[in-house]
């Protein structure tokens, strides 16, 4: 019996708002991107992954909506209440709990906005100091510091700092913005590759910085980060950098001209026989404040697209076909238009609240409740517009609190 | 330390200790590494060489790597900060790779040029029984 009352319990909080919300709308546009991106045949990655990053803002419109509270009210049993309108009725019974559900909401939000703070701060700093990577100059290695200098003149970005890591592992990755901006190579991609190779996977990172990769991906980490629990998030993120992944392959690979070096690299890159044991803190700073790691790729194709798709697409004809905006249009409106929906069928009186609640004298306010506070937590009561508007002054009104 | 043994390749005869048998920079790298007395990464020989002289970190890998290739040094792969690398240590001590080095070059020098060789070695010894007498 206890267990049973404990599963209810775990229920409810799982049902309090706006946790099945936020879990609810993002699946469901996660499921809609996808869909209408295949139905319409969008494969611009830049336009793919925009897409995909409305899967990350939805838990945001969900709490504009239902803000996530560390306590909420609950009446003691299902009550009803008659009443004329406009007048203060005696506050229900109810207790206030700890809203669980709610305060993952709440943390998430906490950790996310420090995530992205951290990020702009401190992210260089971590990352070089939790993957030991030293910095190096023109003096230091020539060879690598006038490639990535000619490459970022070609692609027309400011030239990057460059950094090296002792990992064997073949692996490139862009890390910080600006001025702080550092493309990275393992000692295992130095080895493995030939200059011809080299200088395709520098393009392809320093790309990154030209599509402004930084900027948006510390923007997606830290939105993945506020809804951690949400596995829509994880997903959307995964295909989003993905997306972003391609983007990088084409730019980098149009600037240089060298898209068989590149496929030639990737092809090296994947059929390294290391395999490496996870270390947490490392991988925790990477998975922070990384955005783009070519080695990581091949972890990527094993339960997503094959090393083949992506060979395929690198100065391929799908690269060159772009989105159509009218095409895009259609997608954003059906996608948006069917998730004002999905919203309004998972709380049907709240885009009337949203819209109706504007004009004060329309349908009926009950407010005054907070003077009498039978729980630890003062609030004010607002009762639903009525759908309908009001035929005669006396009538009325029946609300239900349960 | 195992005592294998060391074939060099040649014999610079302006060379100084194991610059001689190595080459100047494998030599600063092995001394470098004898340094430490433990084993060590690639990072830190460059960092300790890069308070002396210029030099490339890929310079100082690819040279601890022929190292390795030379059976001076060995290796094992370690998961350390930057992820899998390797750790370095001395395979041979400093007098096993000049005795194995000597070895090397008197029994080549025995083989070809066997009878000057000897006699050069009488007079040395003569000269040297002269100069102690």
């Amino acid at each position: 019996m206890e267990s049973l009352q404990t599963l209810f319990e775990a229920v409810m909080w799982v049902l309090t708002p706006p946790f099945p919300q936020v879990l609810l709308l993002s699946a469901g546009t996660l499921i809609m991107t996808h869909v209408l991106l295949k139905l319409f045949k969008v494969v611009e990655p830049r336009t793919r992954s925009l897409f995909y990053s409305l899967t990350l803002l939805a838990p945001l419109v969900v709490y504009v909506v239902y803000t996530p509270s560390i306590w909420i009210l609950r009446p003691m049993s299902p009550q009803l209440f008659v009443s004329p309108p406009g007048v203060t009725l005696a506050r229900p019974e109810e207790f206030a709990f700890v809203n669980y559900t709610g305060i993952l909401c709440i943390v998430g939000l906490a950790f996310g906005a420090a995530t992205l703070a951290v990020s702009y701060l401190f992210g260089v700093k971590i990352v070089t100091r939790c993957r030991g990577i030293m910095e190096v100059t023109e003096e230091d290695e020539p060879r690598l510091c006038r490639l990535v200098e000619k490459i970022a003149r070609r692609i027309g970005v400011a030239t990057p700092r460059v950094g090296l890591t002792e990992s064997l592992q073949p692996n490139a990755f862009m890390v910080g913005h600006g001025r702080d901006a550092m493309v990275v190579f393992s000692s295992g991609l130095i080895t493995a590759l030939n200059s011809c190779e080299l200088e395709a996977v520098a393009a392809h990172e320093l790309a990154h910085i030209k599509n402004g990769d930084f900027h948006l991906m510390a923007v997606i980490s830290s939105l993945k980060v506020a809804s951690f629990f949400n596995p829509a998030s994880y997903l959307s993120a995964s295909m989003l950098a993905r997306e972003r992944e391609y983007l990088a392959d084409e730019v980098g690979s149009r600037a240089t001209r060298r898209s068989n070096a590149l496929k030639e690299a990737l092809v090296k890159i994947a059929q390294t026989p290391l395999t490496q044991r996870r270390a947490i803190l490392p991988d925790l700073a990477s998975g922070l404040f990384v955005y783009s790691q070519i080695g990581s790729l091949r972890a990527a194709f094993t339960s997503h697209p094959s090393i083949d798709t992506r060979l395929s697409r690198i100065g391929g004809e799908v690269t060159k076909s772009r989105a159509d905006k009218y095409k895009v249009a259609v997608i954003a409106l059906v996608l948006l238009g069917s998730l004002a929906l999905g919203f309004n069928l998972i709380e049907p009186t709240n885009l009337m609240k949203m819209f109706f609640m504007l004009d004060p004298g329309f349908g009926m306010q009950l407010k005054g409740f907070t003077h009498l506070p039978i729980a630890p937590l003062m609030r004010s009561w607002e009762a639903s517009p009525l759908p309908f508007p009001l035929q005669r002054p006396g009538s009325l009104i029946i609300i239900r609190i349960s | 330390m195992s005592g294998g043994e060391y074939t060099p390749s040649g014999y610079r005869i302006d060379g100084k200790d194991l610059e001689a048998i190595l080459g100047p920079l494998e030599a600063d790298v092995l001394n470098a590494v004898y340094s430490f007395n433990r084993s060590i990464r690639v990072r830190e020989v460059y960092e300790k060489m890069r308070e002396e002289r210029k030099i490339a970190y890929t310079t100082v890998m690819s040279t601890m790597n022929t190292l390795f290739e030379k059976g001076i040094l060995d290796r094992k792969v370690i998961n350390g900060k930057g992820g899998l690398l390797y750790v370095y240590w001395p395979k041979m001590s400093r007098s096993e790779i000049e005795r194995s080095a000597v070895k090397q070059i008197m029994d080549s020098l025995l083989k070809n040029f066997g009878e000057t060789v000897t006699s050069y070695l009488v007079d040395l010894e003569t000269s040297n029984k002269w100069k102690r007498k």
